[in-house]
């Protein structure tokens, strides 16, 4: 299920503030791409969507080829979010994205440590944003060659 | 004057008696000595006396005999108890006697006399030749009398020479009396004397081992008090890091979360201009002017951040070239300096112990400030100086070796009067439209120096330039001292670099 070269894939973003939502989906609107930008608000629903459990038990999700984190959210954090993902065997091959308006030192260190493909802080201005959300479809939808599934972390 | 003590007094006391009865004890012993020597004199005459007595005898019976038997053997006896006589009484005379004896003596002598029938006893010659008187004249009535008178002088003078002795035996008594008094009183007087000096100096010495004892208590209580007040003034300077530290970390946060609306604000606003810009027509300008209000806004929140990350999220002091620092910063700059057409010079600079980073921001910021700030009728020149000097530290109560620096323009200047208000976060001298700038650059500047227990100042005059002093440590006794304790009060150690100077 990761995408293949050409391929349109979902991005899973967790992002607990509507703002941020709201502009992430218009930034990547405007590339008018057919990569599908999906939300969760927390890491426990991010969890929960992709281990088909709670609210999705009922509907379960096709895993996202890339999933975008904020490290700041109600429940659980994105730093325990990314720690949980990547000790699940089924879920650990799926490139995490950090996107968050820290920009400390210990949270960058932490977040690579824990596994995360690259850390970003969220841009001021909205141009910067959609350059942005543009680079990261094109690099993980075009560029990278992802293991088929049933591979080891 | 020194204070003199009891047992000091009464050692005086008990020598001066001691010394005073010395004193008695010789001048008794003299006196003994003296009536001895009179006694024993007294003794020899009254000898004398009576020896002279036995030899007038002896002339009365050798005269007896020559007269009545015609003795040739009587004459010779007569001849030499003349003599004797004559001896005797010249013993007498050059004896030594005392004053109501002489009269006595004199009176005994001239009854000599009056039997040998002679003036004075000069007249007789010797060896004497004469004869006894004739029988004519020889009356022996007259003779006994005179005998008899002789006799009861000598009496007389063995008496009042008895007077005298028992006199002299009581002085003598007396005086060794004066000596068992004296010896007896000086012992009792010593050893009372002795005792009660023991007493004053076991006294004296209890009450200066209490006094030592005191002190020690005074001294320990005072100890007490120093550690008990140090303990209390480290307690209370914890209290004041960890406020500050609270406090810095609050500005930390607090710029961090100002962010995140501001970003929203821009994000959207950009939105809204793409969408609806040529909607809005003229009015778009609102919309530019809110923007660029929050980007300035964003602006000064990042260079909060960056001031007060200087303390909240520090780097540990290492060793840095300020060369390599210089050359980097001179780099950066490289195209305002070629813009502004400015000429630097710069001394070489040493390597002292301090945060790169921050080292790296503090000349960069001095440096594009004196770029920044040129006047136009001059030529802008920078010069960079630096020396190395020995300055007192008060805190520390040592010579520490300081750095030196100063940065020195040829720009527009400032007044006097804004000295301080320069390194003040946000506060500007110029309009934003004459200069650029948040206003952050001097008071981020100041603050880094005061991490590294530095100091900075600028002197300036209008159109004149301006020199700031940059004055740092070179070494550091902890690799990373806080600065909420080993900041100095401002101008301590330039006053001193100044001191130094002159």
């Amino acid at each position: 299920m990761p995408a293949n070269r050409g391929q349109s894939f979902t991005i899973l973003m967790a992002e607990d503030d509507a703002d941020d939502r709201l502009l992430a989906s218009e930034a990547l609107a405007e590339r008018r791409d057919s990569n599908k930008l999906v939300f969760v608000e927390d890491g426990c629903e991010l969890l929960e969507y992709l281990r088909s459990e709670g609210d999705y038990a009922a509907h379960p999700r096709s895993l996202p080829g890339l999933i975008l984190l904020d490290l700041n959210m109600p429940r659980m954090n994105g730093l325990e979010a990314l720690a949980r993902i990547k000790e699940d065997s089924r879920l650990c091959l799926i490139p995490v994205v950090v996107l968050t308006t820290s920009n400390t030192e210990t949270d960058i260190v932490s977040s690579y440590s824990l596994g995360a493909a690259s850390f970003l802080t969220k841009p001021a201005a909205y141009k910067d944003l959609v350059s942005m959300m543009s680079i990261l479809s094109d690099y993980w939808t075009d560029l990278v060659q992802l293991p088929n599934s049933g591979g080891q972390c | 004057m020194p204070k003199i003590r009891y047992w000091q007094l009464l050692f005086l006391l008990t020598a001066l008696v001691i010394i005073l009865n010395v004193v008695v004890v010789i001048y008794s012993l003299a006196r003994v000595s003296q009536t001895q020597d009179a006694v024993q004199q007294a003794r020899q005459i009254m000898m004398t006396i009576r020896a002279t007595y036995s030899a007038i005898q002896d002339v009365e019976i050798s005269e007896r005999d020559y007269l009545l038997w015609n003795n040739e053997d009587a004459q010779q006896i007569y001849r030499d108890s003349v003599a004797k006589v004559v001896e005797g009484v010249q013993r007498i005379r050059t004896s030594q006697y005392d004053g109501h004896t002489f009269a006595k003596l004199v009176g005994f002598e001239s009854l000599l006399m009056r039997r040998l029938h002679v003036s004075s006893l000069d007249e007789l010659s010797f060896p004497y030749a004469g004869t006894p008187s004739s029988l004519e004249t020889w009356s022996i009535p007259e003779n006994a009398a005179l005998l008899q008178e002789i006799r009861s002088t000598i009496l007389d003078i063995e008496q009042s020479y008895g007077v005298l002795l028992s006199s002299r035996n009581g002085e003598l008594e007396a005086s060794e009396r004066n000596i068992s008094i004296a010896v007896s009183l000086v012992t009792t007087l010593g050893v009372l004397g002795i005792a009660l000096m023991y007493r004053a100096l076991k006294r004296s010495l209890a009450r200066q081992q209490r006094w030592e004892t005191e002190l020690l208590q005074q001294k320990q209580a005072l100890e007490d008090m120093v550690a008990s007040r140090t303990a209390a003034l480290q307690f209370s300077n914890r209290e004041l890091e960890r406020s500050n530290r609270e406090l810095e970390d609050f500005a930390f946060i607090a710029s961090h979360d100002l962010q995140e609306p501001l970003r929203k604000i821009l994000a959207f606003g950009d939105r809204l201009k793409a969408r609806s810009g040529d909607a809005l027509g003229e009015n778009v300008d609102y919309l530019n002017r809110m923007q660029s209000a929050a980007a300035r806004m964003s602006m000064l929140i990042q260079d909060l951040l960056e001031f007060s990350r200087v303390t909240a999220k520090p780097k540990e002091f290492e060793q840095v070239s300020l060369n390599a620092v210089l050359a980097g910063v001179l780099e950066d700059l490289e195209e305002s300096i070629n813009a502004s057409k400015t000429s630097i010079r710069a001394d070489p600079l040493p390597d002292i112990q301090a945060d790169s980073t921050q080292m790296r921001q503090l000349l960069l910021n001095l440096i594009s400030n004196a770029i920044k700030f040129v006047s136009v009728e001059k030529t802008p020149e920078v010069r960079i100086t630096a020396n190395t000097k020995l300055l007192s530290v008060p805190a520390t109560l040592s010579d520490q070796e300081f750095l030196e620096l100063h940065v020195i323009d040829n720009g527009i200047g400032f007044d006097s009067k804004y000295t301080e208000r320069i390194f003040t976060p946000f506060q500007r001298l110029h309009s934003r439209s004459e200069y650029t700038g948040t206003g952050i650059g001097l008071a981020l500047c100041r603050r880094i120096v005061e991490r590294h227990s530095g100091e900075l100042i600028a002197s300036s005059k209008v159109g004149h330039g301006t020199d700031f002093t940059v004055i740092l440590p070179v070494r550091h006794e902890s690799p990373d001292v806080d600065t909420a304790s080993e900041s100095l009060p401002p101008g301590t150690l330039l006053q001193e670099s100044n001191q130094h100077a002159s």
